[in-house]
């Protein structure tokens, strides 16, 4: 089975805190569904804490996740979240 | 009757240590009597930073059920000034061009992270609203990474955050302020060792962190001083318990507070407009 979930749903437009993603992934990773899709339609900013929170945990989740509807915001985020881990820890994310 | 007047300067740290000795009094006051008059009628000039700070502690005594009255400005332009950034108690956000003061507090035991994000929603709704786009990605970068570091660390019950922006003078001004338990006193509690205060902020601004062990954590309080500083060529200031840092141009400069103690953390920030926009991310790795 697949779950598709609205970040805009759960958040709001704007995701800012470390610990309000923790706890999203924590209930994700709750779910019996082993194929998540996570959705950002609507998501327009996300703080670089929560988007490393998100890296950090999504290299270690044990469900497949797929992401749909990035905006170009909210990719940059992550795409430097990701060169900070490149350049400290030389994983790919 | 506690009268208030700062120094006519545009130096922050000169307003800030006057604006603290003022707060200082209406803490003992409130203590003492559950009436305060506060004058500010000769008052001639205040800086963003003053106006946070004296209304942050406003809303933290008026949260513990001290009345506090108050003899308006007579000069026009600061009693203007006062009143279309919502001081004291925080405005609704309808100017063009200011986040006007927007406080909002925590009850022991009530969970910050939800506070937070409800609280941020509506401010950011606020800078989308009232300033322009272009300056959306730096506010929504520094607004995001400083209101995590409360969350995170600051166990406050007030915050109190403000945006403005100067359209004729070009500039921006920020701050972002928590009564909580500040960046040396949450450095001691976890049993992090320095000499002073202002060394704490040092050792903070190196990325040191109570999270250290986990790469990504203790980078929002580095990457908003670089944004700020070089990105936006701006200055940037902590204040924090006794600590207090500068940060303009190439330099960066930690002092003590002189003698007096804050009791929370103030970021404050003011730089130009970018006008052409900016990529912050240039910045911020």
């Amino acid at each position: 089975m697949v779950l598709q979930i609205s970040l805009f749903e759960y958040f709001g437009r704007f995701i800012v805190t470390r610990n309000a993603m923790s706890r999203f992934l924590d209930e994700l990773s709750r779910a019996s569904d082993k194929n998540i899709i996570v959705d950002f339609k609507g998501t327009e900013f996300i703080s670089r804490s929560c988007a490393d929170e998100y890296i950090r945990r999504r290299i270690i989740f044990k469900k497949n996740i797929t992401e749909i509807n990035v905006s170009p915001t909210v990719l940059s985020m992550f795409k430097l979240v990701r060169s900070q881990y490149k350049k400290n820890m030389g994983l790919t994310a | 009757m506690i009268s208030f007047i700062l120094a006519c300067s545009d130096d922050p740290l000169k307003q800030i240590t006057e604006c603290l000795d003022v707060t200082g009094r209406i803490e003992k006051e409130c203590e003492k009597n559950s009436k305060i008059t506060l004058d500010l009628s000769r008052l001639e000039w205040i800086l963003p930073c003053s106006a946070l700070i004296l209304s942050n502690k406003i809303s933290e005594v008026a949260g513990k059920g001290c009345a506090i009255t108050f003899i308006k400005p007579e000069k026009p332009q600061v009693k203007n000034y006062l009143e279309s950034v919502g001081f004291p108690l925080g405005g609704v956000g309808t100017n063009a061009t200011y986040m006007p003061i927007h406080h909002f507090s925590r009850k022991k035991g009530e969970d910050s992270t939800k506070i937070i994000e409800k609280e941020m929603e509506e401010i950011y709704s606020v800078v989308e609203k009232n300033l322009p786009s272009e300056l959306s990605s730096g506010i929504y970068y520094l607004l995001g990474e400083l209101s995590d570091n409360i969350d995170q660390h600051s166990n406050f019950t007030i915050v109190s955050i403000m945006v403005q922006y100067y359209k004729k003078k070009g500039h921006i001004d920020i701050g972002v302020l928590d009564n909580g338990e500040t960046i040396p006193g949450v450095f001691e509690k976890n049993g992090i060792k320095f000499e002073r205060d202002e060394e704490a902020i040092k050792m903070a601004l190196q990325g040191i962190s109570t999270k250290e062990g986990e790469i990504g954590r203790g980078k929002g309080l580095i990457t908003s001083k670089r944004l700020v500083q070089k990105g936006l060529n701006g200055e940037f200031f902590i204040l924090s318990r006794k600590g207090f840092v500068k940060a303009v141009g190439e330099k960066t400069i930690f002092n003590e507070l002189g003698g007096r103690s804050f009791k929370g953390t103030l970021i404050y920030m003011r730089f130009s407009d970018p006008r052409k926009g900016l990529n912050i991310y240039k910045y911020v790795e």
